[in-house]
């Protein structure tokens, strides 16, 4: 917002976890099941089922709460959040209301061209709701309770984000650190990663906050600006005009791109939280923290630095590199064969990118396993192959999933660096032209060109460039 | 709600809350009862409780966990077969009518 | 052949059945049928919601086939009640509640699998209060249950059915649920015994919770011996239920013999209060008066915060009533009333059609006492008053005691109908029993003494946490000195 306002936003993400099994029971917590097949007396919320807490919730909302560098919390304990809806089997949603497992973190993101701090308030565990699907014709909702208990993180920044574009890019942040922590997949397109926005404006210099508003429902990355630019739009509008902005909660349309009020006849929420007595408290000791930080993966911005520091690349190329853990985990496997940084990051931000993204592939689904990539990369290094073939190597193991030693023998593509071998071709050169040869060793320098180009015709290109070099002077000065 | 009365708008409010429809003749002889409920438990007020930790979980176990396995849970159709209204694997119910769902 | 277990001098212990059955002179198919055939003709005293009598029958078989084969089990062929508040994969789990009427539960509650697992035949669902809320049974929404001993009187509540069953011999024992007292009181009242284990001790999975903080499950039966017995087949931790805790399991049966030579008893002043019926604490004196001569030491101790009980109860309970019963909106399950035009009025009407009064009401409380504002002046300051309360238990049993006496209620049965219009005069019936609930320990309920009406008198047992066997261990030996639990109501 350019002028005399400023802008204030706030984050509340949900992570979804990507658990084997649901948070309080055994059954699958994966997405995209037949509606209610994920299901069991604690999911359908039955008399006399019971919560037993999935630990590994516990050790992702840790490794996050790390990454995020939060104080974990010692003594927890679940909440009751209690409000009627058919996707909230038991009328109530198991969650954590004012013992939060992690508190006071922040995190570093990237604003224009530098960084900027956003703290983080609080992370905790809850469980999700399940789904209403309405169907018009009929006048009738139907319920799916397949996610119903799968594990959530919510994820509350402070309200230190100051423009829709530092919004994106704190979420794309918080994304890369779920994905790379394996705690999430991230994907928003399957509600992976869920946002609700609290936006104010105040005036310059002025440190009260505006009166803010909620923006609830964007689920896409491409509208969190989109949602965020128009609520500023509008509630600027509002205090030119000198109005109030109105504190409530409004809902971001996709389709129109604006935002609306969220009137509901319903009573203000009153969730009448209390300490879950069927789950003990979770005690978080020292010990355990220690433990779960040791099995935590690097994080981006630590490799991020090693790869300029250690390995010499670019700030640039490192942070391409490390922008997804899938890439760099990539990226590792290659140095590990090829022990060269440079090349191996050329390699696969280049070539590699280039052609998985003309096939529409992820890194995962690559034919070019980096164990290949890296053993290519060595056998250019050992001249086994030049660079420039080595790209039509490269294409060819990425089509047929070949190992580029196998490639090169099949075509013969091996460069000969044998001396005897390329000697042998050297005398056949001189004795097949003879004139040119004469002319050659008088001192006309020039043949030399002629002399490479002969030899590469008689090997088919495979002559070791440099040693054809050497072995053609070396002729020449023999016969002189 | 004031100290220890409650009315007949407040009985209808609690009602709203918790989802129970309470008819008008209910609502009179319900705020006497729970008034007087209410009554009793102000007896708490004699006790003064303001260094002593609230007791929520009797026997002071802590950290009863499972490990993240999935087990397929062996009588779904059990669990189906008792929802009033079905479609499909569905649950059925009347048009929720809230705008922050997808049509 | 028509059987007749129940002479003068004979009645149906577990102990005494196990022998006719494994001596083969009867068979469990009888001896179910036997039981089975006691509730139908004494439908009148309103004992069981359902019979389960087909899959009674199979279980019987099965048993008959294994005693054949010489396999024995702790409960082996034996026919059991169990209140209607345990989910069974078999009938119906109604919670004497219209809302679950026709619930049919896809799972069995742990404990029905460890009573089926040691042989026990189960052959019908008893009565109780609405989802065990009340202490008279006349909050069943199907039919109240009548106290054998005098059918114009109430049972106790809420396990009224499973606790007028064993009295009138219709079961020779039976499960049932105590979040306040609601094994203890019944059982007091229809002059039978009646345990209700350390909070933890038993899994409560499948128990349709009332209030999950308070809820245990135990047995009510014909003795102290048969009520060990069962104890220790339900006991144990259970992955299922993360309250449930990983105990020793004692033999709480064949370790019931032992000698309470110095044992000390101790006996709370406050617990004998102006308005109790005078034949109530003439009874509790004897008691003093027998273990006394049996060797135990009786000292008076203090519980201190025994008058808070009732008070922070009738927040907790109505606070974890208001949310578990949350889930009974007509969605998913159960009752889901007719012809209503939008979500809110869905739920609305099937929980007012759905719910009784005293289940309604309680509902109202909890919401209240949790709703935004009010929570630290009534449920934080309840939990707090609940701590004060276990303290109270536990430095008794640290410095002065090894287990309490006390009555179980202040009264002997009331008549039916007689309290119904009066909450509050409900509720402080509990007002020995709820304390325990509170601080999560172990209490018994047996047989002292009759009032001048013929009417069973009730005294309490109470030990420190995990230490059940204390209790068997004395009421044993109270038991094996006088005759009170032996009596029969009229006419049985």
């Amino acid at each position: 917002m350019q002028g005399e306002y400023e802008v204030v936003i706030g984050l509340e993400v949900h992570v979804q976890l990507s658990t084997a099994s649901k948070i309080f029971c055994a059954s699958s917590a994966a997405y995209g099941a037949d509606p209610n097949n994920n299901i069991d007396p604690l999911t359908f919320g039955l008399p006399g089922s019971l919560p037993v807490l999935n630990k590994q919730v516990v050790e992702s909302a840790i490794m996050m709460g790390l990454a995020l560098h939060c104080q974990i919390r010692r003594f927890n304990r679940f909440a009751r959040k209690h409000y009627f809806y058919p996707d909230l089997p038991k009328g109530y949603q198991i969650s954590q209301f004012d013992e939060p497992i992690c508190e006071h973190g922040n995190v570093e993101i990237e604003s224009g061209d530098s960084t900027r701090t956003i703290g983080i308030t609080r992370i905790h565990m809850e469980e999700d709701a399940g789904k209403n699907i309405h169907d018009m014709r009929t006048s009738a909702s139907l319920v799916d309770l397949n996610r119903a208990g799968v594990p959530l993180l919510e994820i509350v920044s402070e309200p230190d984000i100051r423009s829709p574009a530092e919004a994106s890019s704190y979420l794309k942040k918080i994304r890369q650190l779920a994905r790379y922590l394996g705690v999430s997949d991230g994907n928003m397109e399957e509600g992976s990663l869920r946002c609700d926005a609290n936006v104010s404006l105040r005036p310059r210099g002025e440190l009260k906050f505006g009166t803010r508003t909620e923006i609830k429902n964007i689920n896409s990355f491409k509208f969190v600006e989109r949602a965020l630019e128009y609520e500023i739009a509008r509630q600027h509008a509002t205090l030119k005009k000198g109005e109030p902005v109105i504190q409530e909660t409004r809902l971001f349309d996709s389709n129109t791109g604006t935002t609306h009020s969220m009137r509901s006849k319903e009573e203000s929420a009153d969730y009448r939280y209390f300490p879950d007595p069927d789950l003990p408290p979770l005690v978080v000791e020292e010990s355990w923290i220690q433990e779960v930080g040791v099995r935590m993966p690097r994080l981006p911005d630590d490799y991020k630095k090693e790869l300029i520091d250690k390995h010499g690349l670019s700030e640039y190329d490192a942070g391409v590199l490390t922008s997804e853990r899938s890439w760099v985990d990539y990226f590792d496997s290659t140095l590990e064969i090829c022990g060269d940084a440079k090349l191996a990051c050329n390699w696969i931000t280049s070539e590699l990118f280039g052609l998985l993204k003309k096939e529409g592939k992820e890194i995962e689904e690559s034919p070019v396993k980096p164990e290949d990539l890296g053993t290519l990369i060595s056998l250019i290094k050992k001249k086994t192959v030049s660079g420039k073939m080595a790209k039509d190597v490269f294409e060819e193991m990425f089509a047929s999933g070949n190992k580029p030693e196998a490639i090169i023998k099949d075509k013969g593509l091996e460069q000969i660096t044998d001396e005897d071998a390329i000697r042998k071709i050297v005398e056949q050169a001189f004795n097949d032209n003879e004139a040119q040869a004469t002319q050659f060793i008088e001192g006309k320098d020039k043949l030399h060109g002629f002399f490479v180009g002969q030899v590469m015709k008689l090997s088919k290109g495979a002559a070791n460039p440099e040693i054809t070099n050497k072995l053609i002077i070396a002729e020449r000065d023999k016969r002189k | 709600m004031s100290e220890n009365e409650f009315t007949e708008e407040d009985i209808e409010k609690l009602g709203t809350l918790s989802r129970i429809k309470i008819k008008p003749d209910e609502r009179a002889s319900l705020a006497e009862d729970l008034s007087s409920i209410l009554g009793y438990i102000h007896k708490l007020d004699q006790y003064d409780v303001s260094e002593v930790e609230p007791l929520s979980h009797v026997h002071g176990s802590t950290n009863v966990m499972r490990a993240d396995s999935v087990k397929e849970y062996d009588n779904k159709e059990g669990i189906l077969n008792n929802t009033p209204d079905r479609s499909g694997t569905f649950i059925k119910v009347p048009l929720i009518v809230r705008p922050d769902e997808e049509a | 052949m028509t059987l007749d277990l129940l002479t003068e001098n004979e009645d149906v212990t577990l102990s005494r059945l196990k022998k006719l059955l494994s001596s083969k002179e009867i068979s469990s198919v009888e001896l179910t049928k036997y039981f089975l055939e006691r509730a139908k003709s004494k439908d009148d005293l309103g004992c069981f919601l359902s019979l389960t009598e087909e899959e009674a029958l199979k279980q019987a078989n099965k048993a008959d086939e294994k005693i054949a084969k010489g396999e024995d089990a702790p409960l082996l062929g034996v026919p059991l009640a169990i209140k209607d508040v345990l989910t069974t994969d078999f009938g119906t789990t109604t919670c004497a509640s219209k809302i679950l009427e026709n619930y049919h539960s896809p799972f069995n509650a742990t404990v029905i699998n460890k009573m089926l697992d040691a042989g026990a035949v189960l052959y019908g669902k008893t009565n109780l209060d609405e989802f065990a809320m009340g202490s008279s049974n006349e909050n069943s929404s199907f039919k109240p249950v009548k106290n054998p001993w005098d059918t114009e009187r109430v049972p106790g509540g809420s396990s009224g059915g499973s606790a007028a069953a064993v009295a009138a011999r219709i079961a020779p024992a039976s499960l049932g649920t105590d979040t306040g007292g609601s094994i203890r009181q019944p059982a007091a009242f229809c002059g039978i015994t009646g345990i209700k284990p350390t909070y933890g001790r038993v899994s409560r999975y499948g128990l349709v919770a009332y209030a999950s903080s308070l809820d245990q499950i135990g047995p009510l039966g014909l003795s102290a011996e048969d009520c060990a017995l069962i104890t220790r087949v339900i006991s144990g931790k259970d992955p299922l239920d993360s309250t449930s805790m990983e105990m020793e399991v004692p033999a709480f049966d064949t370790e019931i013999s032992k000698d309470i030579k110095g044992m000390k008893v101790g006996v709370p002043k406050e617990y004998f209060i102006d308005g109790m019926q005078s034949e109530v604490s003439e009874a509790l004196a004897e008691a003093k008066k027998v273990l006394s001569d049996l060797g135990a030491e009786i000292v008076e101790i203090s519980l201190p915060h025994t008058d808070a009980a009732v008070a922070a109860y009738y927040i907790i309970a109505p606070a974890e009533c208001s949310s578990n019963l949350a889930r009974f909106d007509g969605i998913k399950y159960g009752y889901r009333a007719e012809e209503t035009h939008d979500l809110f009025d869905l739920y609305a009407e099937t929980r007012s059609e759905g719910f009784g009064e005293e289940v309604k009401r309680r509902i109202l409380i909890g919401t209240y006492v949790l709703s935004s504002g009010y929570y630290d002046a009534y449920y934080l300051k309840a939990q707090k008053v609940r701590r004060l309360i276990q303290n109270d238990f536990l430095q008794a049993f640290e410095d002065k005691c090894d287990v309490i006496l006390a009555p179980t209620a202040p009264t002997t049965p009331f008549k039916i109908g007689e309290n119904i219009n009066d909450p509050l005069a409900m509720y402080l019936n509990d007002i020995f029993t709820i304390p325990l609930n509170l601080a999560g320990m172990p209490g018994m309920s047996l047989p002292c003494g009759f009032d001048g009406k013929n009417l069973p008198i009730g005294m309490q047992l109470i030990a420190g946490p995990w230490q059940e066997q204390r209790i068997f261990n004395v009421a044993h030996a109270y038991q094996d000195a006088t005759d009170w639990h032996t009596r029969k109501p009229e006419g049985v």
